[in-house]
């Protein structure tokens, strides 16, 4: 008996092993392949037409998880931008309906999330933010056919080949090169030390940044770090043995403001240009002045800029919150805009009509810079130096990289 | 004569559970109407397998365990690695995460035996963060914190499982053969030697069993039922990266655990689908789903710490006592009328 059960468990096997090839990845999925986003209540014939009195748009925030702040100001970017084209008339007499869903800023709920706004029937969708979220929402708004923005700055993004995911912020390979670019042609800095955090967000910029040094012959030394760690004080001892004079630090904003006490404690005399957190509040607010004076940050929206459309946008988003906008209410604002500017310009709420006039979006000016679809569907090419005098964020310049 | 007609009823009555529960299975995905709604329930379906191996260790042996997030991990990336790397069928990736789940499980094993309380837990939150920054810094292999993406659906003789409801039916499959190996092994002197480890090992010991091997079988059969949920998620998601598997994911499921009551088999399936289903419905609160739903089970912690379903049953089975006395009793004055 226990031979015969053997026998037929080794036959099992050997013919699951021999009929299972692999099937067709998420990428070459066939039609019905779908890891979700089945829009069952969308009835309307496609291209033409309104499907409903509202326009259902989506957005997938962190409300809760690692950085509920930043999701707080995702909401209220996306809804003042909402609430102006609804004071306006809506679009073609329809008023914009938005909802807003928790991703809890992981991957799982932010899968959960798409497929929920999906089945809703909703015409766009704004958000996840983080890169890795992105890539694990792609496969389900392909499937399901729904123009999605995404603020994930990660390189890859890019190379997902996605029709219907769109970067409503510049990549990080502009961010980082923005940032090295500064130190060495407008700073004069001669080696430069790269401190990064191990993740996705960290080591993208590293290697666009190490590249540009060895393509350009400048000094360059670097130490990483994970999400979490608390003392720096190694790698900081280490940049300044090294000799680099000026420190591009691309980090999370805990390990931001605690690299920034360190090398103030430490007293490093050194020149520092960082990623976008230095030039948001939930930073500046838990540093003293003297720890980021001077630094640079190279970031997507400075308040400060005389810019009209930044001026523009901080006078309304101030009216309607009573606080100052930064990058993720700019960022988003400025992804709503395009979103709702497609959908009128396509004239109906078909995702796929409103996927392809996202494609023809071309100098549209936002808050955040001007957006223009390139062909691997990233919308903002432009980034801007700040920098930090007495807990304020001066802007300094934009520089715009094709 | 009596004992054995109780046993035929309880026999009948649990084949009647058993069918009706059957039936709900095969019906639900034409009453879920949406992709959404069944993808939550393909959740449930994955994260009760993760539970009922959790509730060897947790549940029946008494030991705690908050590393089961890491156990899922490399489940997941046993298979996903196998599958986008080398090209190989994710059901051999199956058999490479019960293999994963066999070494880590004796690995585990071990340490439990000197450790006890919390000491154990954080040993086990140990091994789960190892493999977390594992993979997330194992470039060459894991893709590093970008993860791993286009993980190939399960197909069998050509049809492939790649819709909700066709993955849905799959995991149901695995389940239903997790439930009953589950029920086999606590019922078995297996079950019996795990439940008086955790009510007094050093009396097991003493009445001649070799603990250290029930020890880890325990963790054993957990991290065997924990790869093979994790396998079956990465074909579910088609994308995993490190940030997936965090202690937040082993706290969710020892909540899960919780909520279904300690040592219940049909309470780790109850525990699985409350915990996850309960956020989605309370979604309509907005801005405080989750702040509602962490109170809710905190109540149920304290109030309830034998398991939400248990103490339903034990509420309704109290009132049916009450109705049937007080019914005895109306019929006994009738009677005498």
């Amino acid at each position: 008996m226990r031979k015969k059960l053997v026998a037929i468990i080794l036959v099992g096997i050997m013919s699951l092993t021999l009929t299972a090839c692999g099937s067709p990845a998420n990428g070459g999925s066939t039609e019905t392949a779908s890891r979700g986003g089945g829009t069952e209540t969308d009835s309307k014939e496609a291209g033409t037409g309104w499907s409903g009195d509202t326009i259902e748009i989506g957005l997938i925030s962190m409300i809760t998880g690692d950085n509920p702040l930043n999701g707080e100001r995702m909401n209220q970017g996306v809804q003042l931008a909402v609430d102006q084209f609804n004071e306006e008339g809506g679009i073609d007499g329809h008023q914009i309906n938005l909802t807003i869903l928790d991703d809890q800023t992981t991957q799982d709920m932010a899968v959960t999330c798409a497929n929920k706004l999906i089945s809703q029937g909703v015409c766009g969708i704004i958000g996840p933010h983080r890169s890795t979220n992105a890539m694990a929402v792609e496969a389900v708004i392909e499937a399901g056919g729904v123009p999605t923005f995404t603020g994930g700055t990660s390189p890859k993004i890019s190379e997902l080949g996605d029709q219907y995911l769109f970067r409503c912020r510049a990549s990080d390979s502009i961010f980082a090169e923005a940032a090295v670019a500064y130190a060495v042609n407008k700073l004069g800095s001669q080696k430069i030390g790269m401190l990064f955090n191990n993740d996705d967000f960290g080591t993208g910029a590293e290697g666009v940044i190490k590249a540009y040094c060895e393509k350009n012959g400048v000094d360059y030394v670097e130490q990483g770090h994970n999400t979490g760690d608390k003392d720096f004080t190694a790698q900081l001892m280490q940049m300044k043995s090294d000799g680099a004079d000026t420190l591009i630090i691309w980090t999370h904003d805990a390990e931001l403001a605690i690299n920034a006490r360190q090398i103030y404690e430490l007293g490093l005399d050194v020149k520092v240009v960082s990623s976008p957190g230095v030039t948001m509040n939930q930073v500046i607010d838990i540093c003293e002045p003297e720890y980021i004076e001077g630094w640079y940050g190279i970031t997507d929206y400075v308040s400060s800029s005389d810019d009209p459309a930044v001026q523009e946008f901080k006078n309304a988003f101030m009216e309607a919150y009573g606080i100052e906008p930064e990058l993720y209410a700019a960022s988003y604002y400025g992804a709503t805009v395009i979103l709702l500017e497609a959908i009128k310009a396509a004239g109906t709420d078909d995702p796929t009509a409103i996927m392809e006039q996202v494609k023809k979006t071309k100098d549209l000016t936002l808050p955040n810079g001007t957006a223009s679809c390139d062909d691997v569907n990233d919308l903002i090419h432009n980034v801007n130096v700040a920098k930090i005098v007495n807990k304020e964020v001066v802007f300094e310049e934009a520089i715009s990289v094709e | 004569m009596e004992k054995k007609s109780n046993t035929m009823n309880n026999k009948k009555r649990n084949i009647i559970l058993i069918c009706t529960a059957a039936a709900v299975v095969l019906i639900l995905p034409w009453i879920l109407t949406t992709d959404y709604q069944i993808m939550v329930m393909n959740k449930v379906l994955i994260y009760t397998v993760v539970v009922l191996g959790l509730n060897f260790i947790t549940g029946l042996t008494g030991q705690m365990n908050l590393g089961t997030a890491g156990m899922f991990a490399l489940g997941a990336y046993a298979t996903a690695v196998a599958a986008t790397s080398y090209g190989i069928s994710p059901w051999i990736g199956l058999v490479l995460a019960i293999v994963m789940g066999l070494l880590v499980g004796r690995g585990l094993g071990y340490p439990s035996l000197r450790l006890k309380g919390v000491y154990l837990a954080l040993t086990t939150i140990g091994f789960s963060e190892v493999v977390r920054l594992v993979a997330a810094n194992w470039v060459s292999v894991t893709g590093g914190t970008t993860g791993i993406r286009n993980i190939p659906y399960y197909s069998l003789a050509g049809y492939v499982f790649d819709t909700q409801t066709k993955m849905y039916y799959l995991f149901a499959v695995f389940v239903a053969f997790g439930i009953f190996c589950a029920y086999r092994l606590a019922d078995s002197k297996w079950g019996r030697i795990f439940k008086s480890l955790r009510d007094n090992a050093d009396a097991v010991e003493m009445s001649g069993v070799n603990i250290a091997s029930c020890k880890i079988l325990a963790f054993t059969v957990c991290a065997i039922y924990g790869c093979i949920a994790g396998a079956l998620y990465a074909h579910f998601m088609g994308y995993i990266n490190p940030s997936s598997f965090t202690i937040d994911l082993s706290t969710n499921f020892v909540i899960m655990l919780m909520v279904g009551g300690l040592g219940s088999v049909v309470g780790n399936i109850f525990g699985a689908a409350v915990v996850t289903i309960l956020p989605e419905i309370l979604r309509v609160f907005e801005n405080y789903y989750q702040l509602i739903f962490c109170t809710i089970v905190l109540v149920g912690a304290i109030f309830f710490p034998e398991g939400w379903m248990f103490a339903g049953i034990k509420v309704i089975r109290k009132m049916v006592k009450k109705l049937r006395k007080r019914e005895h009793i109306t019929g006994e004055m009738g009677g005498g009328e």
